[in-house]
């Protein structure tokens, strides 16, 4: 028996799976909801049979040679002030990703990545073919493990503002968890997660020698829609359903709520609590940074970051991406009460990349530093366009990886929506019929009599001519017919063609 | 007393059984043998903005229908154009549904292969024609072959000869004739159903001139299409005319795969008088006789095997590739 034993072991590599929720009060009215699920999975060769890790996830690692991969959506905004430090990984609207992958040379890196975003899609349901991605940023972005390895590592980085995220994403999510149906997953009910201020999910995977990792993570701030009646913080109401079964698989479930940990992980009846701490209070100030937009016409623009530090003297590795419909001028970016001790610019390669502005900020605890940064927009190609142009296009957030004496974690500003100049030719258009109209009319007649040589002529009108001046007539009453009756060029077409059928018919 | 009691249950059941089979046989009579074994889908809401909320509900009603009828999301090639569920108008965000007292479409058993921007005349003639750049994940692939029936859905708003991907760009009648065209001559399909729910939406399907297929429209080329019923709270209209009766007649008369509803009954689901636009229909590609073709031929999966009979080697190269 105790062979046996041995040999499953031998054979099946060791996998993990654990669950936690994590219930807090950001407010009076306000309640922060983190769930967190991971896996885990020993790296052995040769060995593809899977119990808790997802498969699909592995294939990706082995395909395109993953050490850590990062996938943020995000929607609503996080407010520093009140709900104090955002999650980790931190999240802004749209989607983010974040790869280091190994490569045998910047165009290889550069293809694998186009194929793992692809891949990316297929998996959560996005689409992300769209982002553009900075090849190697040189500061620190998000924090992320190191490793040891032979191979050349590559670093991509990319924002997609315009991406939104939805209840197929987290089905998606959803799917490459272990326990679907029972544990702390059935929770996430999505009519509940998206009727929230702020939602994010992100996934992690990440693969050293030993073991291969993966975490997939939903945060939400859920908002008291009755303040009058006063907070009503029961799980069930929260999530519109009880946690009614438990994971059995799971080395680890529990939900962390009111300072205590419950385990859920053997249930034998429902499970249900209320949240009834109260408010953390967020008196340690953390670093706070938001983007605005400057300028008034539409060929430029400037974008002002502010940032402004807390408590603890910080580092501040500020990261900006400029999409390429937007030209920085580089000469003209300014500083106010800035310490920059180390600066890395990017300029875009080509027509469709985007540039990449970092700069290391040492910040004195209470001051405030902001950065300006003149732009020209670009006219684009037609075909560049978004389909609702006027909307305008966005300028991603900026990235601002703090680091302090013991801590570092990373802020978001928020992106901004950049009114482009879109060519109307509509206006023009009018103007040039309009004066061209005119013009002949009135042009036609004038240069007419004015050079005419009148004098007295018989009529000369031929059969011919009368032939001629009756088709001309026929054709501007059927072009008058079919212009007030509205008749479009498909239709008279259809009418040749049936008249032409029947000509056959008669034959 | 026992033989009594087993007589008693056996002898029913026995005979209901029989029938059953009978019946059956009868009803497998007045079909013709359909010559698929594998069914594919394409739905498509071309329309951006919120006010279009219609058309994605009609897609995901219909994309319920075909899911409850046996076909995998996997043989589902959803395109929407705009986030409505999680549109921030959306007074109930997450959620879609097509009527007052209906129940919600965007549940979380929802996949969509292409939303957003990506929902392009590019894409969507790439998804038919099968040239996807090799990066393109299998979900955003149509990959049907000659034994396939295909179901092609188009709503959004059209006019005479095009319907308006985006409110940018068009996809013209010749650009679908030609992409069927394509498909006929690379063999990615058996029979196809073309249905389009616009306005002059019979135009449509004017040059499709490959066999096989079928083609509906919610409208003729002189009419427009109208829309059903609007929610007062959610502030739009919620779903088309012809996708709501007809998707009625899916759900009501077409319970199960073994249904012995045909496509002419399909349709004729949404008359005049409901519709309150002429249905188009152009059979004169489509070999079949429509009463004679069961309506899960199309909306329905219905897996049906076919056997050699003749011996095949397969060679090495079999096995490596």
């Amino acid at each position: 028996m105790y062979r046996i034993f041995l040999l499953f072991t031998l054979c099946f590599a060791k996998e993990e799976y654990w669950e936690n929720l994590k219930l807090d009060r950001v407010s009076e009215n306000e309640l922060k909801a983190e769930f967190r699920f991971g896996a885990s999975r020993e790296n052995l060769k040769n060995e593809r049979d899977f119990e808790v890790f997802p498969r699909i996830l592995d294939e990706l690692i082995e395909e395109y040679d993953v050490k850590y991969l990062l996938v943020i959506m995000g929607q609503g905004r996080w407010k520093d002030d009140k709900w104090g430090r955002k999650t980790q990984p931190g999240a802004v609207h749209g989607a983010q990703v974040y790869a280091d992958f190994e490569a045998n040379s910047e165009e290889g890196a550069d293809k694998k990545l186009r194929f793992l975003i692809e891949a990316l899609n297929g998996i959560l349901c996005t689409s992300l073919s769209q982002i553009s991605l900075i090849t190697s940023p040189q500061l620190e972005i998000f924090k992320r493990p190191k490793y040891s390895t032979s191979q050349q590592i590559f670093r991509r980085y990319g924002i997609l503002s315009r991406e939104t995220t939805c209840t197929e994403n987290l089905t998606r999510l959803r799917k490459l968890l272990a326990c679907r149906q029972s544990g702390i997953s059935i929770l996430l009910h999505p009519s509940k997660l998206y009727d929230v201020l702020y939602h994010a999910s992100h996934l992690i995977v990440k693969k050293n020698e030993k073991i291969s990792e993966m975490e997939v993570g939903i945060t939400a701030v859920f908002k008291n829609k009755n303040p009058i009646q006063g907070s009503n913080w029961l799980l069930s109401s929260i999530f519109e359903s009880k946690l009614s079964s438990s994971c059995g698989i799971a080395t680890k479930s529990q939900i962390e709520a009111n300072n205590q940990i419950y385990d859920v992980k053997n249930l034998e009846t429902s499970f249900d609590i209320e949240i009834t701490s109260k408010p953390i209070s967020n008196e340690a100030k953390l670093v706070k940074g938001w983007t605005s937009q400057g300028g008034s016409d539409q060929q430029n623009g400037i974008l002002h970051i502010s940032l402004q530090n807390g408590d603890l003297d910080s580092k501040l590795e500020v990261s900006q991406i400029l999409p390429y419909f937007v030209q920085p001028r580089y000469a003209k970016i300014s500083f106010k009460n800035c310490q920059i001790t180390r600066k890395a610019l990017q300029t875009s390669k080509n027509e469709k990349s985007s540039a990449l502005l970092q700069y290391e900020i040492i910040i004195k605890s209470g001051e405030k530093c902001e950065i300006t940064i003149p732009f020209d927009k670009k006219i684009l190609r037609l075909d560049d366009y978004p389909p609702d142009a006027n909307h305008g296009m966005h300028i991603p957030a900026a990235v601002i990886f703090v680091s302090q004496k013991s801590d570092s974690y990373t802020i978001h500003t928020n992106p901004i929506l950049v009114a482009l100049p879109v060519p109307d030719f509509s206006m023009p258009f009018n103007v040039i019929c309009f004066v061209a109209t005119a013009f002949a009319l009135i042009f036609g007649p004038l240069q007419l009599y004015s050079t005419m040589w009148l004098a007295p002529s018989p009529p000369r009108s031929t059969f011919w001519r009368k032939i001629n001046r009756l088709i001309l007539l026929i054709l501007i009453v059927l072009c008058l017919y079919a212009h007030f009756m509205e008749i479009n060029l498909n239709e008279v077409r259809r009418g040749i063609e049936q008249y032409l059928e029947k000509l056959n018919e008669l034959r | 007393m026992r033989w009594s009691l087993f007589l008693l249950f056996f002898f029913p059941c026995t005979i209901v059984a029989v029938l059953n089979t009978g019946l059956q046989l009868r009803i497998d009579e007045l079909f013709d043998t359909p010559g698929h074994t594998n069914n594919w889908a394409v739905l498509v809401d071309t329309s951006k903005f919120w006010f279009n909320y219609r058309h994605v509900s009609n897609v995901l009603a219909l994309y319920h229908s075909i899911k409850r009828l046996g076909i995998p999301d996997s043989n589902i090639i959803m395109m929407l154009a705009e986030d409505v569920p999680c549109n921030p108008r959306n007074p109930r965000p997450g959620t879609v549904y097509a009527s007052r007292a209906g129940s919600n479409l965007y549940g979380s058993d929802v996949e969509v292969d292409y939303r957003g921007e990506e929902v392009t005349v590019e894409n969507f003639i790439r998804v038919l024609t099968g040239r996807h750049h090799p990066a393109t994940p299998r979900s955003k692939r149509l990959l049907s072959d000659h034994q396939s029936n295909v179901l092609v859905y188009l709503t959004g708003h059209g006019g005479d000869s095009f319907m308006k991907f985006q409110d940018t760009e068009e996809l013209t009648n010749v650009d679908l004739a030609y992409a069927i065209r394509t498909m006929y001559e690379d063999n990615r399909y058996h029979e196809m159903l073309v249905i389009a729910d616009s306005c002059r939406s019979a135009s449509m399907f004017e040059w499709i001139d490959s066999p096989n297929v079928l083609s509906l429209s919610s409208s003729l080329t002189h009419e427009e299409s109208y829309s059903y019923d609007i929610d007062e709270n959610i502030g739009v209209y919620v779903i088309d005319r012809y996708t709501h009766f007809t998707v009625q007649f899916l759900s009501k008369e077409v319970k199960a795969l073994n249904s012995s509803a045909n496509m002419q009954d399909y349709i004729e689901a949404c008359p005049a008088r409901k519709c309150l636009s002429t249905t188009g229909v152009r059979k004169d590609h489509y070999s079949k006789d429509p009463t004679r073709v069961r309506v899960t031929d199309f909306f329905g999966s219905a897996r049906i095997f076919q056997h050699l009979t003749e011996e095949i080697e397969l060679d090495d190269d079999f096995w490596s590739g």
